[in-house]
């Protein structure tokens, strides 16, 4: 399992994207599992999150919990979600426990370049999503 | 039960409980207590259908074997029948009748072995199918584990600098500062660039008309025109 997430580590280490930004990797280990934090250069808010199981990589990020949804918008939130899903380059909405995020999964057998393409996608993905979110969000 | 349906029952967290268990042990356990039991099933199906094979195959070769001799003892009557040994072509008549009861039942033996082995494979084949089904629900449900772990250590994390996780609209506000101001800096950067190479002056001159972008046909006529 962590073999696929060395494989993660690996194909950021060196990686630059076309505008310039990197990405940092950090490893966290516990007793149950192990999950490395990405965080693109510009977007240093919203972490990237990567697991893995025997089959799968899931790279995960999370945008929003429920409380910060303005009181009775959850429904026309849910649609525009789910409205948006097929839409949305290589990422789907997804909500766990109380909090909103937006992920991505590949096979483990995917290769380096596949893995920047994923990770360059779901943090284009971010800012996007939040746009769109906002609209349902209590102003800060 | 549905795939989608089992991985829904298992997985917890779908409500706002923080303490919740994310992932519904006890359904993980009985999944895998599944896997064990069709392993064990399609084990035991593998050795009956070794024993089942064994004794078809035995049968089968009895079966053939009491075939060639019906026809022989068949043959034989025939021909003593054409001798007019009539006695002895009762005799062997008798035997041949013994023989023939003796394939029926083999041949009855033969048949429901047959259908044992389709049975059997067919199960082999059905608990393979389960097998796979579901393993792959429990590595999909251990996958969504993982991630849930994984979000609520960094709500964990973020939850313990600040009073609750960070507001979205607030953080996206000051990401898209601040990559306006990369923008900005770029710009500036280029521009700068550009003045230290002169190429700002000579922009400025040819938009004024003063200096040509380039030689052109035209422009090097116009020369040769007012030389002359």
């Amino acid at each position: 399992m962590n073999n696929s997430l060395d494989k993660v580590q690996a194909a950021l280490a060196d990686y630059i994207t076309e505008d310039g930004n990197r990405f940092s990797v950090t490893e966290t280990k516990n007793d149950t599992f192990t999950m490395l934090t990405i965080i693109r250069d510009d977007i240093e808010e919203f972490a990237i999150l990567a697991t893995a199981s025997d089959s799968q990589l899931l790279f995960n990020v999370a945008l929003f919990d429920k409380a910060q949804i303005i009181a009775g918008q959850s429904p026309a939130l849910h649609t525009m979600m789910l409205e948006l899903n097929m839409a949305m380059p290589l990422s789907s909405f997804a909500l766990t426990g109380a909090n909103y995020s937006i992920f991505g999964a590949m096979s483990t057998e995917s290769d380096a370049s596949q893995i920047q393409e994923e990770i360059l996608v779901l943090s284009e993905n971010i800012m996007d999503a939040l746009e769109v979110c906002q609209h349902f969000l209590i102003k800060a | 039960m549905g795939f989608l349906n089992n991985v829904f029952n298992t997985i917890k967290g779908y409500g706002n409980e923080a303490n919740d268990a994310f992932v519904d042990t006890q359904g993980i356990r009985i999944m895998e207590q599944e896997i064990r039991e069709a392993e064990a099933h399609q084990r035991k199906a593998n050795e009956s259908l070794t024993d089942v094979m064994a004794e078809q195959k035995g049968i089968a070769r009895k079966v053939n074997d009491l075939k060639a001799s019906v026809q022989e003892y068949a043959e034989a009557i025939g021909k003593l029948l054409d001798a007019g040994n009539e006695t002895l072509a009762m005799e062997t008549a008798e035997k041949l009748a013994e023989l023939e009861t003796n394939l029926d039942s083999n041949q009855a033996i033969l048949d429901s072995y047959n259908e044992q082995v389709k049975e059997l494979k067919a199960i082999i084949k059905d608990s393979a199918k389960q097998m796979a089904a579901l393993r792959r629900e429990v590595s999909i449900i251990k996958s969504t584990e993982a991630a849930q772990q994984a979000s609520a250590a960094t709500a964990a994390q973020f939850s313990g600098s600040n009073s609750s996780l960070r507001s979205a609209s607030a953080s996206m506000a000051r990401i898209k500062a601040k990559q306006q101001k990369r923008k900005d800096k770029m710009k500036s950067a280029r521009e700068l660039a550009k003045e230290a190479t002169g190429g700002d002056l000579n922009d400025k001159l040819a938009a004024a008309g003063v200096i040509g972008n380039q030689s052109s046909a035209s422009s090097i006529l116009d020369r040769y025109k007012k030389t002359n």
